[in-house]
């Protein structure tokens, strides 16, 4: 569980620091606002310290190299190379750290022509962290089969984010006694509203069953198989409320209709009632308002809004959280109404007013 | 310049001919309204138009909400503000009819404390019931030219020459 994120310039980001809620955190904000370089800079700090799980002695130039090599191959820079993530224009050297669970910190530094990050700081972070997984834009269903071979041979131009979510969904189920009783439950509304499941035979071959009949899952909704992704994590338990890392998803409501919208943000609330904490990023209006409807204070919910916006006068991003639905601000999402009716009160009033 | 106070906002009108409490309760003033009808909060007149505002202030608005269309006391909630501002205003429009003040295009604009989104729900749904514009082939003129939804903050980016504030 990540409990804190600093980004000195790096990337588009010039300083950010944000606090997370150990539930549920939402991210909004215009396009080129950082949003998704926001989630993958806390998804590789949770990734790094968690892919030193079998090795017992770490020594700092590995944990370096790994953490270069998760940055450069999430933020994809330009010919690969490190420096490229560092802030245009800034003179000071490019920093992030974190604050994890169990006083775990991570403080690394590199400058625009680094080829590989320094640490400065790793308290406990080289100890086991529990998996992070990263649900991208796209779903990937009808793309994985036989994706992680090609992505591995001819360095596929998808980042890291849908290898590392392909080989998750590809992982064999567990046992149904160790399943989680909530995850349990979502797989089964997730089943009634999709009309059957998504079954995977390994390769990253997936297939659609119904009760009398089995078909190519690109054949299926793309919605339905956004949701099948996060019933196989379940199936998986890559998401085991109470055990696993953070689940970081970036704009789930991409091809879902409102009704599924309101079933996935039921899943969500339960699974952080049970332990999970999520990370989201999001454009939509109906997927934020059914987490402000549907949270429930007396189950001890906790949704945080993070608004990352463009300061008009300095350009530099800057973030505002808050725990009411009705005081996010700035709102791009809600200001897009706002326009609508701007325009039609222009339209039916003309100058009056004004 | 018209300033009222009513319902906790102030207005200045800067450039009305008239305006003030529509559905003025005190019988000393000469605008008391003194009918067995329901009126809008305030009426406003301008050259070329009157205005009809009527004020709405939530502190929690989840049970008039947007997305929750499946939740029979949400559609009930929804449904019972949309008819509660929609008779005031046709009760208003049947008042300023026997005074003889129907004589320019009337525009409604309710100010409602949701947000943007929910607020365009709600003038969709009241500008079709009102109704705006000639509902009936057979109407000559329309009883209302148009209808607006909208909260402090948008009130006051569209009509910078009337201001509105809460009343501390």
């Amino acid at each position: 569980m990540i409990d804190q994120l600093t980004l000195t310039n790096f990337t588009a980001f010039s300083d950010l620091d944000i606090k997370f809620s150990p539930k549920i955190n939402i991210i909004i904000g215009e396009n080129s606002t950082g949003k998704t370089q926001l989630l993958k800079a806390a998804y590789g700090l949770c990734n790094g310290g968690s892919s030193f799980k079998e090795v017992s002695d770490i020594d700092k130039e590995d944990l370096e190299k790994a953490l270069t090599g998760s940055l450069t191959r999430l933020f994809m820079p330009l010919h690969d190379k490190l420096g490229k993530l560092h802030h245009q224009g800034a003179s000071e050297n490019a920093q992030l750290s974190a604050t994890f669970r169990q006083d775990k910190k991570v403080h690394l530094t590199f400058y625009h022509n680094s080829k590989s990050v320094v640490v400065h700081e790793s308290s406990s972070y080289e100890h086991p962290l529990p998996a992070p997984v990263f649900i991208p834009t796209k779903e990937v269903l009808s793309l994985m089969k036989g994706f992680v071979s090609l992505y591995d041979k001819y360095g596929l131009s998808f980042d890291q984010t849908y290898k590392d979510i392909c080989l998750l969904l590809d992982l064999p189920e567990v046992r149904p006694d160790v399943l989680h009783e909530k995850s349990k439950w979502a797989m089964d509304e997730i089943k009634k509203v999709c009309g059957g499941d998504f079954i995977f035979y390994g390769g990253g071959n997936v297939t659609f069953k119904t009760n009398n009949s089995e078909f190519s899952a690109n054949v299926i909704a793309e919605g339905f198989r956004k949701m099948g992704m996060l019933s196989r994590l379940l199936e998986t338990g890559v998401i085991q409320p109470g055990d696993t890392g953070t689940l970081f998803w970036d704009e789930p409501e991409t091809n879902m209709n409102p009704i599924l919208m309101k079933l996935l943000v039921e899943i969500l609330l339960e699974l952080s009632r049970n332990g999970q904490q999520i990370i989201i990023a999001t454009h939509d209006y109906v997927l934020l308002k059914w987490f402000d409807l549907l949270m429930d204070k007396d189950k001890d919910d906790h949704v945080t809004f993070h608004s990352l916006y463009r300061d008009p006068e300095s350009k530099e991003i800057k973030r505002a959280s808050t725990d009411n639905f009705m005081d996010i601000s700035p709102n791009p999402i809600d200001d897009a109404f706002g326009y609508l009716i701007n325009k039609e009160i222009e339209n039916d009033m003309g100058g009056l007013g004004k | 310049m018209k300033e009222i106070e009513t319902d906790g906002f102030k207005f200045s009108f800067t450039d009305a001919l008239d305006a003030f409490v529509f559905d003025e309760k005190d019988r000393t003033k000469p605008t008391f309204h003194g009918a067995p009808m329901k009126g809008v909060d305030i009426v406003a007149e301008f050259e070329e138009a009157y205005v009809y505002i009527e004020l709405k202030d939530y502190d929690d608005s989840s049970g008039y909400d947007v997305v929750n269309t499946d939740s029979d006391d949400t559609r009930a909630h929804f449904k019972w503000l949309k008819n509660y501002l929609k008779y005031k205003y046709r009760d208003t429009y049947l008042y300023r009819h026997a005074e003889q003040k129907v004589d320019k295009p009337i525009h409604y604009v309710c100010l409602i404390t949701f947000d943007n989104a929910l607020n365009s729900r709600m003038q969709k749904a009241l500008k079709r019931e009102l109704p705006v514009g000639k509902a009936s082939p057979r109407w000559v003129q329309s009883i209302a030219t148009s209808c607006q939804v909208l909260n402090i903050n948008r009130w006051n980016e569209n009509f910078p020459k009337w201001p509105v504030s809460r009343i501390a």
